[in-house]
């Protein structure tokens, strides 16, 4: 049962449940890694994670690394949640999830694949600073 | 003023005798450079000018080649049509939850037509690309994450973690 925090950390399961303080549905995509056609949502702000049935088909190509242990987690703000599921899932709200707010509740019950991203003001800062780097180092 | 152009191995290759005693001036601060350009006489309609600059790297030449605009009109043509890919596959979506069209259908027309309705996020910036990416990003509405990043441009994502890891001192 690993409990994951950093950025890139990835979930795949069969059955995975948890809660977001905001999911945002963004259509179909691409994997990047997979490259399966998964329907793409992302969860912003206080999500957490879990795998309650671990997914025992054939693993793709790519998830080598990826953690597929019933109990496994992940926990961070800024998460993809990819699902094997044509039609939008619903997130019901439950309040009192946390001590100070409410959450949308899910729970997916179809083959699903769950990332740790970088939040992009994060990712925005980083960019500034090596390209200033890179400038001052082309200055040498 | 007297002003001369040559060549690197100082042949004179355009020579101007400029008599204006108050050459007009602008001053040009565009982000990392600054450029004052001179605006020296007109003579039929024909303006000379001459500048100088000072700029870190290629700034001024990105200036004036307007490589930059060029690549930025680029990233927002891309932009433009990534987001006409999105709202068609909503349009089918709803098409479908309206049953104008089937599930069945639906399923077929995203199998036969993905480049339609799903976005191609295959492309590799460079650190520069992404930079000028992240500046227009702040002026286009909902761009709010990495993905609405990465699918607005088509990068792909994992591209834009490397760029994040990849260092050139240490940053993170």
């Amino acid at each position: 049962m690993a409990k994951l925090i950093n950025r890139g950390d990835t979930l795949l399961a069969k059955h995975l449940d948890g809660h977001a303080r905001k999911i945002e549905w963004k259509g179909q995509r691409l994997h990047p890694i997979t490259k399966q056609r998964l329907m793409l949502y992302e969860c912003d702000r206080n999500t957490i994670l879990r795998i309650t049935q671990a997914y025992t088909g054939e693993l793709p190509m790519g998830s080598e690394n990826f953690y597929t242990e019933v109990g496994d987690e992940v926990e961070a703000d800024a998460v993809s949640m990819y699902v094997d599921s044509f039609r939008r899932e619903k997130f019901p709200v439950k309040e009192g999830v946390t001590s100070r707010h409410g959450a949308q509740m899910i729970a997916l019950r179809k083959y699903n694949i769950s990332t740790i991203k970088t939040p992009l003001q994060n990712f925005k800062e980083i960019v500034l600073k090596k390209a200033a780097l890179l400038e001052n180092k082309n200055k040498e | 003023m007297n002003t001369s152009i040559s060549s690197p191995d100082n042949n004179v290759i355009m020579r101007r005798d400029f008599s204006t005693n108050t050459p007009e001036q602008i001053l040009v601060n565009n982000g990392d450079c600054s450029m004052f350009i001179y605006k020296v006489s007109e003579d039929s309609g024909i303006q000379h000018h001459i500048s100088y600059s000072v700029a870190p790297t290629n700034s001024f030449l990105d200036i004036v080649t307007s490589e930059k605009s060029r690549k930025a009109l680029e990233l927002l043509i891309l932009a433009v049509n990534n987001r006409t890919i999105e709202r068609d596959y909503f349009k089918r979506y709803a098409e479908m939850l309206e049953e104008v069209i089937t599930e069945e259908e639906f399923a077929e027309e995203l199998e036969n037509n993905p480049n339609d309705y799903i976005v191609n996020q295959n492309q590799e910036p460079d650190l520069e690309i992404v930079k000028l990416a992240l500046e227009l990003a702040e002026k286009i509405r909902g761009v709010n994450t990495m993905d609405d990043l990465s699918s607005l441009f088509s990068f792909c994502p994992l591209a834009l973690e490397s760029i994040k890891t990849e260092t050139h001192g240490k940053i993170d």
